[in-house]
C-alpha cells in the first residue's frame, strides 16, 4: 500500500510536469529558466554558508575540535530544516485536501502518513544541506588526506538528523492544528510562531557562530558544556568524529521518536483531521454595513486575503518588519555599525576611503548607503507577485462584476503600496536625523526606496499577469514556489548589485553617488511607468482571457 | 432581453457552441436543456462576459456583451454551478463586497440582506468564515449575491445542485417571483421535472446547437419534456 501511496505523489508531481509540456515552448523554456534560477540560489545560498564555515574549519582542525565544528553545525542544520517543514507538516499532513478521500478508501493511516512522512523528510533534508553539506566540504577541503571511513561517519548520521527535524515538526504541527482548531483567526497564530521560530533561529546562528568564531580565533575556549546538555547534537558531533557508537547513537535518537510520532499521529489522525475542521462558531448579530466604493472595496478584499493567510503576509511582506527593525537596530547601535561599515568597504577602490573611513570619505555616502539597504529591503517584499494566482477557482468573480479589469490589478498593486510606503518613508525620516548629508541626498533617501517598491509592486504585477497558475492545490505554491514571486525578488536584488557593479567599475570617476542614484531612481520611475501603462493596456487585456479558467 | 444569434465558441478547432441563436423576453423564466457537454455552460459564460467568443453577438436589454461590457455587467448575475467563493471572507463581508461593487445603497443593501438571508436560512451563519460552509450553504449564499443588486437578467448554471429540499423550494419560489415581478432567468438544469413545472420556456442544445427552442407548450406539446429531450437525442443518435 505504502508503494501505491508514493507512486501516487509521484503520479501528481507528473502530471504536474506533462500539464506543462503542453504550454509550448516559450512557456517550457520559462519553466526551465525559473528551475535554473532555483538551482542557482540554492547554490548561492550554500556557498556563502561555505565560506563562514571554510573560514572556522582550519583552526579548528588544526585545535582537533572535530566534535564541537560538528555538534554546533548540526544544531544550526536542525534549526533551518525545522523552520522549513514546520508549516509543511501541518499542512501536507494535517490539513492535506485529500484527506477524506484517502480516509474513505481502505487504507491504514499510517500508510498515508508514512507516504506523506517521505516526503517531508526529502524536504527536511533539502534544508538542512544548505547548512551541512558546505559545513562538511569545509571540513574536508581543509582535513587532508581524505578518508573514505571519515566521510562515512559524517554522511550517514547527516541522512538521520532532518528525522529528527520531522519529528518535532509533527509535534508542533500536530499542537498548532489543534490551536488552530479553536482559534478564529488562525493567520495571527501562525504568523506569531513563525516570528518566534525565525528570531530564535537568528539568535542562535549568531551565538553558535561567535562561539565557534572566537574559539577557531583563540579568543574562548569551549568546553562542550553548552553541546553536551544537547545530547542528539553531541552525539552527531563525536559521531562526525569517527565514533561509530555515535553514528548508532544518532540512528536511535532520530529514528525512535520519528516512529514513536508515526505511531502515536496515526493513532489518533482521524480524530486530528475532523477536530481541525470545528472552529468555534459565531453567530451573525445584524447591523448596519458600512459603504465603500467599488475601488476601495476591492482594496479592502485584497487587504482581508493577505491577513487571512499566515504565510503570504511571512514570505510576502517580512521586509516590510525588517526596515523598522533594521531603523530601530541603527539607532541602538549606530556607532559600531558605522565602525563596522567603515572596515569592511575600507578595501573598496575609492579615493580617500582607506583613509579617513567610508562614511566620512564621500559626501552623502551614509545616507546612499541606507537608501540602497533600504532599497534592497523592498525587493524582498512581494505582495503582488501571488496575487492574481491566489484568485484561484474564484478569478471568475473578475469576469462577472461590473469593474475594470485594470481596477482589479490595481487594487492589488495599491494594497502592495500602502502596507510598505508609509513604514517605509518613516525608516527614512527617522535616518535624515542620524547621519549627515546634502539635501539632494535627503530627498533621494525619501524617493528612492519608494520607487523600488512601486517597481518591485508592479514587477510583481506584471510578472503574475503573464504567468499565472489558478490551479494549485495549496496556496503556498503561489507564494513560495512561483515564477512571478522569485523573478521579482532576485530581478530586484540583481539590479541593484548590478548598479553597484557598473557604478565602481566605470562611473565611480564620472558621478558621485548621489548622482548616480538619482539617475537610478529616475529610471525605477521610467520603468515603472512603462509597466503601469502595460498593466492598463495590455495587462487588463490578458486578464480578460483568465475568467473561465 | 436576451438575444443570441449565430453564437460559435470554439476550443481549438472544435465547436463547442455552433451557430446558436435564441431570444428570450423579458419577465420569462427560461429552463436551459442540453446532455452533459452540450455547450449550456459555455453559452451562459459567453452571455456574461466571461468568455471571449468567435462569432455572433450577444445583446442583453439591448447592450452588447462585447461592446458595452460593464453596462451589462450591472444588469445581470450569474451563478456557477461550483460555487468558488472567496473562502477568505465571512459570508456577510462577502455580501457586503458584493453590494459595494455594484453600489447598493446602505440601507437597500441592509434590507436585501435581511431579506433574502431570512428566506434561504443563512442569517445566523453570515458571520462564519466562507471555508467553514458547505457546499448548500455556499450556494445559497452566491444566490443572495445574486439578488442583492435586482438585476434584470440572472443565469444559473445547474442552480439546485447541493441544496436541501427546504433551500430548493426557496429558490424555485424566488425564481418564479422575480420573474413575476418582470426579471428574467435563463438556467441550465439536468432535472427535466423542475423545468417542466417552473419555467415558462425551454431551450434545448444538443452539441452545441439548438435543438428545440419555444414556450413550454410549445415544445412539449401533448408529451412530457422528458420525452421530448429523449426524442431529440434519440434521433440524432439513429442518425
Amino acid at each position: 500500500m505504502l508503494k501505491v501511496l508514493i507512486r501516487l505523489r509521484m503520479q501528481e508531481l507528473m502530471s504536474q510536469l506533462n500539464r506543462r509540456k503542453k504550454r509550448g515552448i516559450a512557456q517550457n523554456l520559462s519553466q526551465g529558466a525559473y528551475a535554473v534560477l532555483m538551482g542557482l540560489v540554492y547554490l548561492f545560498c550554500a556557498f556563502s554558508i561555505f565560506q563562514i564555515f571554510d573560514e572556522i574549519a582550519e583552526p579548528m582542525i588544526r585545535l582537533n575540535a572535530d566534535s564541537l565544528y560538528f555538534g554546533y553545525s548540526s544544531i544550526i542544520g536542525f534549526g533551518l530544516a525545522l523552520i522549513g517543514s514546520v508549516f509543511a507538516t501541518q499542512s501536507q499532513l494535517f490539513e492535506a485536501k485529500d484527506n477524506d478521500t484517502l480516509l474513505s478508501m481502505p487504507i491504514r493511516p499510517s500508510m498515508i502518513l508514512a507516504s506523506r512522512m517521505i516526503s517531508l523528510y526529502i524536504q527536511a533534508l533539502l534544508y538542512e544541506n544548505i547548512m551541512m553539506i558546505p559545513a562538511g566540504v569545509a571540513w574536508f577541503v581543509h582535513k587532508a588526506p581524505f578518508r573514505v571511513s571519515e566521510f562515512a561517519c559524517w554522511f550517514i548520521p547527516t541522512l538521520f538528523v532532518p528525522m529528527l527535524a520531522v519529528t518535532v515538526g509533527i509535534v508542533l504541527g500536530w499542537v498548532l492544528a489543534m490551536a488552530s482548531s479553536h482559534v478564529r483567526n488562525k493567520s495571527y497564530l501562525q504568523i506569531g510562531v513563525s516570528m518566534v521560530l525565525l528570531f530564535g533561529y537568528f539568535y542562535m546562528f549568531s551565538q553558535v557562530t561567535s562561539e565557534l568564531d572566537g574559539f577557531a580565533a583563540g579568543l574562548k575556549l569551549i568546553t562542550g558544556q553548552t553541546l553536551k546538555a544537547i545530547w542528539p547534537a553531541y552525539q552527531y558531533g563525536l559521531a562526525c568524529a569517527g565514533h561509530w557508537g555515535s553514528v548508532l547513537n544518532v540512528i536511535l535518537v532520530t529514528t525512535i521518536p520519528l516512529v514513536c510520532a508515526w505511531l502515536f499521529v496515526s493513532r489518533f489522525f482521524f480524530h486530528i483531521v475532523n477536530d481541525h475542521h470545528r472552529a468555534k462558531r459565531v453567530e451573525y448579530v445584524e447591523k448596519k454595513l458600512p459603504v465603500f466604493s467599488p475601488r476601495h472595496a476591492l482594496l479592502v478584499r485584497e487587504r482581508r486575503r493577505l491577513f487571512s493567510d499566515g504565510s503570504y503576509v511571512l514570505n510576502s511582506a517580512l521586509g516590510i518588519l525588517m526596515a523598522p527593525v533594521f531603523t530601530i537596530v541603527f539607532l541602538i547601535f549606530r556607532g559600531d555599525i558605522l565602525e563596522v561599515m567603515d572596515k569592511l568597504l575600507a578595501g573598496v577602490s575609492l579615493e580617500n576611503v582607506a583613509e579617513h573611513g567610508f562614511f566620512s570619505a564621500i559626501e552623502d555616502t551614509g545616507l546612499i548607503a541606507v537608501a540602497v539597504f533600504l532599497c534592497l529591503l523592498a525587493t524582498t517584499i512581494s505582495i503582488t507577485a501571488p496575487s492574481l494566482s491566489l484568485e484561484g477557482k474564484t478569478i471568475w468573480h473578475a469576469g462577472i462584476l461590473p469593474v475594470r479589469g485594470r481596477d482589479f490589478l490595481l487594487a492589488k498593486v495599491k494594497l502592495h503600496l500602502l502596507m510598505c510606503v508609509p513604514v517605509f518613508v518613516v525608516c527614512s525620516t527617522v535616518f535624515q536625523f542620524c547621519l549627515p548629508g546634502s539635501i539632494a541626498a535627503r530627498i533621494l533617501l525619501l524617493i528612492s526606496p519608494v520607487m523600488m517598491n512601486v517597481l518591485i509592486a508592479l514587477l510583481g504585477m506584471v510578472m503574475n499577469v503573464l504567468h499565472p497558475r489558478f490551479d494549485w492545490i495549496s496556496s503556498q505554491q503561489c507564494i513560495k514556489r512561483s515564477m512571478p514571486v522569485f523573478v521579482c525578488m532576485l530581478g530586484g536584488f540583481f539590479l541593484i548589485v548590478l548598479s553597484g557593479y557598473v557604478y565602481i567599475q566605470w562611473l565611480a570617476d564620472i558621478l558621485n553617488l548621489t548622482q548616480f542614484l538619482a539617475i537610478c531612481t529616475v529610471l525605477m520611475a521610467a520603468i515603472s511607468a512603462g509597466l503601469f501603462a502595460w498593466l492598463v493596456t495590455g495587462g487588463e487585456k490578458r486578464l480578460n482571457t483568465y475568467f473561465s479558467f | 432581453m436576451l438575444h443570441i444569434e449565430h453564437l460559435t465558441k470554439k476550443y481549438g478547432d472544435v465547436a463547442v457552441v455552433d451557430d446558436l441563436s435564441l431570444h428570450i423576453e423579458p419577465g420569462k423564466l427560461c429552463a436551459f436543456i442540453g446532455h452533459n457537454g452540450a455547450g449550456k455552460t459555455t453559452t451562459i459564460k459567453s452571455c456574461c462576459g466571461i468568455l471571449q467568443f468567435d462569432q455572433g453577438t450577444i445583446t442583453i436589454d439591448g447592450l452588447s456583451v462585447k461592446d458595452q461590457p460593464m453596462e451589462v455587467k450591472k444588469r445581470i448575475a450569474y451563478i456557477p454551478d461550483n460555487p468558488d467563493l472567496y473562502e477568505f471572507l465571512s459570508g456577510i463581508q462577502y455580501l457586503q463586497f458584493i453590494a459595494d461593487v455594484y453600489q447598493v445603497p446602505g440601507g437597500v443593501r441592509d434590507e436585501r440582506i435581511h431579506r433574502y438571508a431570512e428566506t434561504f436560512q443563512l442569517t445566523k451563519d453570515l458571520a462564519q468564515r466562507i471555508s467553514e460552509y458547505s457546499h448548500g450553504m455556499k450556494q445559497k449564499l452566491v444566490m443572495i449575491a445574486a439578488l442583492i443588486h435586482e438585476p434584470k437578467l440572472i443565469f444559473m448554471d445547474e442552480p439546485f445542485v447541493g441544496l436541501d429540499p427546504i433551500a430548493s423550494h426557496a429558490l424555485k419560489k424566488e425564481m418564479r417571483s422575480f420573474c413575476d415581478q418582470g426579471g428574467t432567468i435563463f438556467f441550465s438544469t439536468h432535472v427535466l421535472e423542475v423545468a417542466e413545472k417552473l419555467c415558462d420556456q425551454v431551450v434545448i442544445i444538443r452539441k452545441g446547437r439548438l435543438a428545440a427552442s419555444g414556450s413550454m407548450d410549445e415544445v412539449r406539446g401533448t408529451s412530457s419534456l422528458e420525452d421530448v429531450f429523449l426524442e431529440l437525442e434519440g434521433e440524432h443518435t439513429d442518425a
